[in-house]
C-alpha cells in the first residue's frame, strides 16, 4: 500500500521592511510546491498583529527592521504563534546577534547572501522540526551552555544590559537626567506613547518594575552617572 | 510634602511579590551621599525637618544619620535628590517607616527606613530639599 502524499502547505509570514525584498522573497516562496505565503509584515506592530491573526507555521523575521532590532519583540512573536517557528534571515554576520537570537528562540538562522535554495531547505527543515544552524554557530551556542568551559561565565545584568537597544540607553541616561516622558519625547524626536512602548521594553529586559528601580539599576550598572 | 505623598501609588499592596524578587529589589542598591530631607517625629515626641544625606539607597529602603534619634516604627517623610551636586538630578518623595536604629561612633544616629511609597518631583515649586 502506497503513503498518501504529504500535501500539507507551509504557511510562512514574512517580516522585512524593505518592501522589494517581501516582495522577492514572495516569489520565491511562492514558486516553491508545498510553501505558501500567508501575509507580510514591515515592522514589529504588524509582525505581532499579523502573526497572531494569521498563525503561520514559519515566520521568516528579518533582524533589522529599519533600525530597529527584531529580536527586542522575538519572545513576543512566539508568544503569539504557539505552534509557528521563526527563521531569522539576516545580511549581518555578526555571531552573537545569531546566537542571541536563536536564546531568544530562533529555530533557524539563513544569511541573505545565501543562495535561493537554502532558504527554502532551511523553512522545511524547521517545519519539520529541526534547526537550521551553520555549523560555527551550534559550536558557539553549545560552548556557551557548558558551565565552566569555553566561554567564561558571563554576568546576568550584563546579558540584561547587552539586550538594550542603543534607543533604550538614551531614555534611560533622559530618565536619569530627571526628564518627564513627554519631555524626553521631544528630545529625541518621538511620541510620549513610543516613550512609554521603550519603558516597557525597559523594565522587561531589566526585570524592574519601575523608574526608581529604574534609576538605582542605572546608577549601579552604570548606564547612567549621578550628577556631580 | 505630606501632599506631595498623599496619593503616592503603594508597593505594600503588591501580595504577589515573589521572595525572589524581593531578595533581588533589597540587593538593587547604590552606595552614594544623595541629599535628602526628611521630616518626622524624633524618640522625644517632637516634630522634626532635617537635611541629610544618604548612606545607601535601594529600590526598597534607604539608610542615612541623624543628630536626634527616633523610635523603630516611626513614620518619616523624604525627599531625596538622586545626585550628589546641588540643585541638579531627580528628585523622588518617599515615605516610610523606621526599620531600626543604631548608634554610631560619631555620636549620630543611624536610621534604616523601608519605603511603601514615593513618587518622582519633577516641579521646581519645591523648595525644602537640599
Amino acid at each position: 500500500m502506497s503513503t498518501p502524499p504529504d500535501t500539507e502547505v507551509i504557511r510562512v509570514l514574512l517580516v522585512d521592511d524593505h518592501a522589494i525584498v517581501r516582495a522577492g522573497l514572495r516569489m520565491l516562496i511562492g514558486s516553491e510546491p508545498g510553501l505558501q505565503v500567508v501575509g507580510e509584515a514591515d515592522g514589529r506592530a504588524s509582525a505581532l498583529d499579523r502573526a497572531a491573526r494569521l498563525q503561520p507555521d514559519i515566520i521568516l523575521l528579518d533582524l533589522d527592521l529599519g533600525g530597529d532590532s527584531s529580536l527586542d519583540f522575538l519572545p513576543d512573536l512566539l508568544a503569539n504563534v504557539p505552534q509557528g517557528r521563526v527563521i531569522l534571515l539576516t545580511g549581518t554576520r555578526n555571531p552573537d546577534e545569531h546566537v542571541r537570537a536563536v536564546r531568544l528562540g530562533a529555530m533557524g538562522v539563513v544569511l541573505k547572501e545565501q543562495a535561493a535554495d537554502v532558504l527554502v531547505r532551511a523553512i522545511q527543515k524547521v517545519h519539520a522540526g529541526e534547526a537550521w544552524l551553520d555549523p560555527t554557530l551550534t559550536a558557539r551556542l553549545l560552548t556557551g551552555m557548558a558551565p565552566g568551559r569555553g566561554a567564561k561565565q558571563v554576568d546576568p545584568e550584563t546579558v540584561k544590559i547587552a539586550a538594550l537597544t542603543d534607543r533604550e540607553r538614551e531614555v534611560i541616561a533622559l530618565i536619569c537626567e530627571g526628564l518627564q516622558n513627554k519631555t524626553i519625547g521631544q528630545r529625541l524626536f518621538i511620541s510620549e506613547t513610543t516613550v512609554r512602548h521603550h519603558l516597557t521594553s525597559i523594565f522587561s529586559k531589566l526585570g524592574l518594575e519601575n523608574r526608581l528601580e529604574l534609576v538605582i539599576y542605572a546608577y549601579r550598572h552604570g548606564l547612567a552617572q549621578p550628577p556631580r | 510634602m505630606d501632599r506631595l505623598i498623599s496619593d503616592l501609588p503603594t508597593l505594600a499592596n503588591r501580595t504577589t511579590t515573589l521572595s525572589h524578587d524581593v531578595e533581588r529589589r533589597h540587593g538593587l542598591r547604590v552606595d552614594l551621599p544623595f541629599p535628602a530631607t526628611v521630616r518626622g517625629i524624633d524618640a522625644t515626641g517632637e516634630r522634626f525637618t532635617v537635611n541629610t544625606q544618604l548612606d545607601n539607597l535601594s529600590a526598597c529602603g534607604l539608610y542615612f544619620r541623624l543628630e536626634r534619634t527616633v523610635e523603630p516604627g516611626a513614620h518619616l517623610l523624604l525627599v531625596v535628590r538622586l545626585a550628589t551636586a546641588p540643585n541638579a538630578g531627580l528628585r523622588v518623595a518617599l515615605r516610610g517607616t523606621v526599620l531600626r536604629t543604631e548608634a554610631h561612633d560619631d555620636g549620630r544616629c543611624g536610621v534604616a527606613v523601608a519605603f511603601d511609597r514615593h513618587r518622582f518631583l519633577y516641579v521646581s515649586a519645591f523648595v525644602d530639599c537640599p
